[in-house]
């Protein structure tokens, strides 16, 4: 595993990545916390992990297929109720730049 | 340019045609429908769901798969693709990454192989719109969550009417096998496009990519443009800058939409809520014997009768002509070649210039063998065809028409003797123009004698006869 | 009253729904300004109540007839409120129920509130709370335990009977420990995730709280079970109250070397010694066990952790619903309403996984936290082919004070070390109270074979039995 530097650019390009905005002083906080942990996670290089399959999930299935049948969808109001703002049927969201 | 290669691949979203959504049992029919009305939490991306895979969908995955002769992966599961978008409502893709449902396949345009790379499942983004001038964007979540196929061919592809007719077969592929209606119009199939530009000989070029291209006409007009760009961007010393590119319809150029600032970090990773899918050789077997006849198989099958490979490629991958095609050689049993000739020349010109398919007119199989018949055994003009194929599209048949007007070919000199010298008599100045060398001046005879035939005379006698009688070679 | 008594009153018609939910709702007002386990009540628990009784009437069967239960905030109910303990989700109302919600509606069950929780399931104090802390019913000065503090800490002052919570390192065992009760993980999909807010999606599952393991297993048979909105769930029957007919005798547990060499409180050793020696009287048989890569669980957890984290909570960017803090454009919007929303732990974990999963990192961590997961899941299969249950501590400690732990992240990080690798797993494990460190509740944990969850209830079952459930006492 590489030794890893947590340095501001870093911070700020995770934060972006995030889209997590973060004053100077939590980005000056953050990098502090984010290279203690990172240095908790160096440890797992000392295990021989050679030939192990990734296990991204706990337990083994397969399989698990939904037949193509339509099932009930909300009504708009339902759909809409938990928006901020509506506008003639639609979210309302922020302008989107490209 | 001979000096010049394009280098050109494309990258294909096919809607599925499932009655559900790709995740969730929200109607995947949505069109023309109220905005938010086809939603539920699991498409919404509410706090809690998750997502369940739709069997019909990754079946379809796998015909498209088998019909570009693809591998089939015998374990496929799905990643989770990020990136923060509005139309994004968890704001990750559940799409496939590494081992998608299928790989390594071909399909043959024009007797080359172009090359697919992947075929994979994935589900649609919300639709956004962004009224004008105003300071807010508009999100539908009709559409997300949509299952989709995405098919990335290598970069085989070296011009735009074989990217052209490339999409044009995967559609038909896609709608004979009912996996996807495939159209661009109704935006049930988009195609983005890589083209990079090269001197022949040398390393691949800058690629760029066009993106938003509503046919496939526009696809092949935005290649021809781009490589034109390219080339004299080349020619001139200087490089091609990698970007994102839209294509103006009108003006018929493309324009950049955003540089490229390098590859984007989707932190592609397992997704841990859905378990991976194995299919297994009987799975595989069951599919196998479930596919129709695929449009490759029609061409071959069609050539081995005896029509062209131009017009049986043609056929082939209409499936509405190809249908029409296979019911009229039941019923008819003279040259497919004729039948061949026949729809994709005159019947083809009927319907494009009306926008229908054949299906949709009153044209039968019985009647265009019946036509194709006449015409095989010369007992009808090529002229007299073409007077009554809008009446036998529109469901009259041939043989009453040919008896009632009778328009039976004449090929009797005797019969037509008279008329001939007739109509030498009374043009004496064409006559003298065709003598003097001018032979295209006979045509001007042969106007008259078609129109008091009915067009049943037929021109190679008519012409034998005239070179006779002026003492040329017509 | 306990589940099962009040289910058993309530059909012998001794007692109705109504009186006992309101019972419920004045325990919990006269205990709630001392204890804040608790964000929002149910306004309609007493027409649900109500409801239940119509039910009764028309012959229906209830096995959790008018039982009053509290949910951990992260778990959605229908119009009503559903926060996850954050300024993100204050405001939301989700238009659905989990089904573990609808699982309890249909057993006649009364949800009375929803309880408090770490914000998102981020943490192990519930001090991270983005609605203030939640303090322990045996010492208000003093952590619940977390995420599901709340959860425990209802249960155990009496407030409910019953209680779920989420567990993805250990959140619902370490505060039934901390609180001194019980608290259950099953095997991942034996209870559904669906409804249930997500935080890590390869660790999380519904837990169960309850102050005996009569009721414990009562609420986990209902709540248990295939769920086709679940990809995850697993077909597989829940049996916990048929349990607990049967004996522990012959039953072999493993002593984790490992988990005993860390630095464990005189209490917790006591309650371990206790455990041992009092079941060995019912004729189980105790040997060591080692799991050798457990001392890299915790690493490996916290990289699966947040990195699943920074995934589940992208969705929360002021956008559709939630907060949202408008800035000039989309971008700014996400961005601030994410800063505002989210507090340091939850904003910490997102940075964390974000970094852990991007381009060029991922091999180094992500990968190899997968890789150090199968392996850590192989010790367990050796482990279980010597014992068919293993034994540990849930906490090396008991409950430590309000804000003893909040300065460093990585000291709360490392509270979680005997309950991690239970989740990397996705093994069963309870945590069961068996002692005392002073006033301080002290509970030790049993990990089941995967699928194999019924038999931890047939041992937790001997042991409160044995012990006359000496340590299973409400904390007010």
């Amino acid at each position: 595993m590489a030794r890893m530097e947590i340095t501001p650019e870093l911070v700020k390009h995770l934060s972006r990545l995030s889209r997590l905005a973060l004053t100077p002083q939590e980005e000056a906080k953050l990098e502090g916390e984010l290279r203690s942990i990172v240095g908790f996670f160096e440890k797992l290089s000392e295990l021989n992990t050679e030939g192990l399959p990734e296990m991204a999930r706990p337990v083994e299935t397969t399989n698990r297929l939904r037949a193509d049948q339509v099932r009930p969808s909300l009504t708009q109001e339902q759909a809409l109720s938990v928006a901020i703002e509506v506008h003639e049927g639609q979210f309302k969201v922020p302008r989107v730049i490209e | 340019m001979p000096d010049f290669e394009a280098v050109v691949g494309l990258e294909v979203h096919l809607h599925l045609k499932t009655k559900s959504k790709m995740f969730c049992g929200c109607d995947a029919d949505y069109f023309g429908d109220p905005p938010n009305t086809h939603t539920c939490p699991v498409c919404l991306g509410l706090p809690g769901v998750l997502p369940v895979v739709n069997a019909q969908a990754v079946e379809y995955g796998i015909l498209f798969g088998l019909a570009l002769n693809c591998q089939i992966a015998p374990w496929t599961q799905f990643h989770r693709k990020s990136y923060y978008y509005p139309d994004m409502p968890k704001n990750y893709q559940i799409s496939q990454y590494d081992l998608p449902i299928a790989a390594h396949g071909y399909l043959e345009v024009e007797g080359q192989r172009v090359r697919i790379k992947r075929v994979h499942l994935e589900e649609d983004a919300a639709k956004s719109t962004h009224p004008e001038g105003a300071p807010y964007s508009l999100i539908d979540l009709n559409r997300a969550g949509s299952p989709l196929i995405e098919m990335v061919t290598e970069p085989d592809i070296r011009t735009p009417e074989q990217a052209r007719i490339f999409l044009s077969h995967i559609r038909s592929i896609a709608q004979t096998l009912g996996v996807s209606d495939a159209n661009p119009e109704e935006g049930k199939m988009r195609a983005d496009v890589n083209v990079s530009v090269r001197r022949v000989g040398e390393p691949l070029g800058t690629k760029v990519e066009i993106k938003n291209l509503n046919s496939f006409r526009s696809v092949a007009r935005a290649l021809e443009y781009e490589i034109r760009r390219q080339q004299e961007i080349l020619r001139s010393g200087r490089r091609v800058e990698q970007a994102t590119l839209g294509f103006d319809e009108a003006a018929g150029k493309t324009y950049v939409m955003r540089l490229k600032e390098g590859e984007a970090d989707y932190r592609y990773f397992p997704d841990p809520d859905l378990p991976p899918i194995v299919v297994d050789e009987a799975w595989l077997a069951r599919l196998k014997a479930a596919m129709p006849e695929l449009p490759a198989q029609k061409y071959a099958r069609y050539v081995e009768a005896g029509v062209r490979p131009y017009d049986a490629e043609i056929l082939a991958y209409n499936p509405s002509l190809a249908r029409f095609f296979d019911q009229t050689l039941a019923c008819y049993r003279g040259n497919p070649q004729t039948v061949a000739n026949l729809l994709n020349a005159d019947v083809a010109g009927y319907l494009n210039e009306r926008q229908m398919e054949v299906q949709e007119t009153a044209l039968t199989p019985e009647h265009l063998a019946a036509l194709a018949g006449l015409f095989e055994r010369r007992e009808i003009t090529n002229r007299v065809l073409s007077q009554l194929l809008p009446e036998v599209m529109e469901g009259a048949d041939p043989l009453k028409l040919v008896e009632e007007r009778g328009l039976r070919a004449v090929a009797d000199e005797g019969a037509l003797r008279p008329l001939v010298e007739r109509v030498v008599a009374a043009n004496p100045k064409v006559v003298e123009q065709v003598k003097g060398g001018n032979l295209k001046a006979a045509n001007a005879l042969l106007g008259p004698i078609m129109k008091e035939t009915k067009g049943t005379a037929k021109a190679d006698v008519v012409k034998k006869m005239l070179g006779e009688m002026l003492g040329v070679e017509l | 009253m306990l589940a099962h008594e009040i289910v058993k009153n309530i059909q012998s018609g001794q007692v109705s729904p109504q009186e006992v939910v309101s019972a419920s709702l004045q325990r919990i007002a006269q205990l709630e300004p001392r204890l804040h386990a608790l964000i929002r009540l149910n306004p309609q628990a007493e027409q649900e109540a109500a409801l239940v009784e119509q039910r009764l009437a028309r012959g229906e069967h209830l096995p959790l007839a008018g039982v009053p239960v509290v949910l951990k905030d992260n778990i959605c109910t229908q119009d009503l409120a559903t926060t996850c303990g954050s300024r993100m989700l204050a405001d939301f109302v989700p238009p659905y129920s989990a089904t573990v919600v609808e699982k309890l509606r249909q057993a006649g069950a009364v949800v009375v509130a929803k309880a408090n929780m770490d914000e998102f399931a981020m943490g192990s104090s519930t001090e991270y709370s983005a609605f203030g802390p939640t303090r322990n019913p045996w010492d208000t000065e003093r952590v619940p335990g977390g995420t599901s503090g709340g959860s425990a800490a209802a249960v155990a002052a009496g407030m409910v009977p019953l209680a779920l919570g989420t567990d993805t390192g250990g959140s619902v065992r370490q505060p039934a420990a901390l609180c001194g009760v019980y608290g259950f993980k099953p095997t991942y999909g034996r209870i559904s995730r669906y409804g249930v807010v997500a935080t890590a999606s390869s660790l999380d599952q519904v837990g169960t709280m309850a102050r005996t393991v009569q009721d414990l297993a009562l609420l986990s048979d209902v709540v248990s079970g295939y769920d086709p909105m679940d990809s995850t769930s697993l077909e597989i029957q829940a049996q916990f109250a048929a349990a607990l007919q049967a004996s522990s005798r012959g039953l072999t547990i493993g002593l984790v070397k490992e988990a005993l060499a860390v630095g464990n409180s005189p209490g917790v050793l006591e309650a371990l010694e206790r455990f041992r020696s009092v079941m060995e009287a019912q004729g189980v048989r105790f040997v060591e066990v080692s799991l050798p890569s457990l001392e890299y669980a915790l690493a490996a957890y916290y990289i699966v952790n947040t990195a699943e984290i920074s995934s589940n909570l992208a969705r929360y960017d002021g956008t559709l619903y939630g907060l949202r803090v408008p800035g000039e454009d989309s971008t700014t919007t996400m961005m601030q309403s994410r800063e505002h929303g989210f507090g340091p732990e939850v904003q910490r974990r997102i940075l964390m996984g974000t970094f852990v999963l991007s381009s060029g990192y991922y091999e180094a961590y992500y990968g190899k936290a997968l890789r150090a997961r199968a392996r850590i899941k192989a010790d367990f299969d050796r482990a279980f082919s010597q014992a068919d249950l293993l034994l540990t501590p849930t906490s090396p400690f008991p409950a430590f004070r309000l804000g003893e732990k909040t300065t460093d992240p990585l000291s709360m990080y490392l509270a979680d070390i005997d309950t991690v690798a239970v989740n990397l797993a996705g093994l069963p494990a309870m945590s069961i109270p068996a002692g005392f460190e002073g006033h301080l509740p002290v509970g030790v944990q049993l990990i089941g074979k995967a699928l194999h969850d019924e038999q931890i209830f047939v041992a937790a079952n001997a042991f409160e039995q044995a012990t006359e459930r000496a340590f299973a006492r409400a904390a007010i």
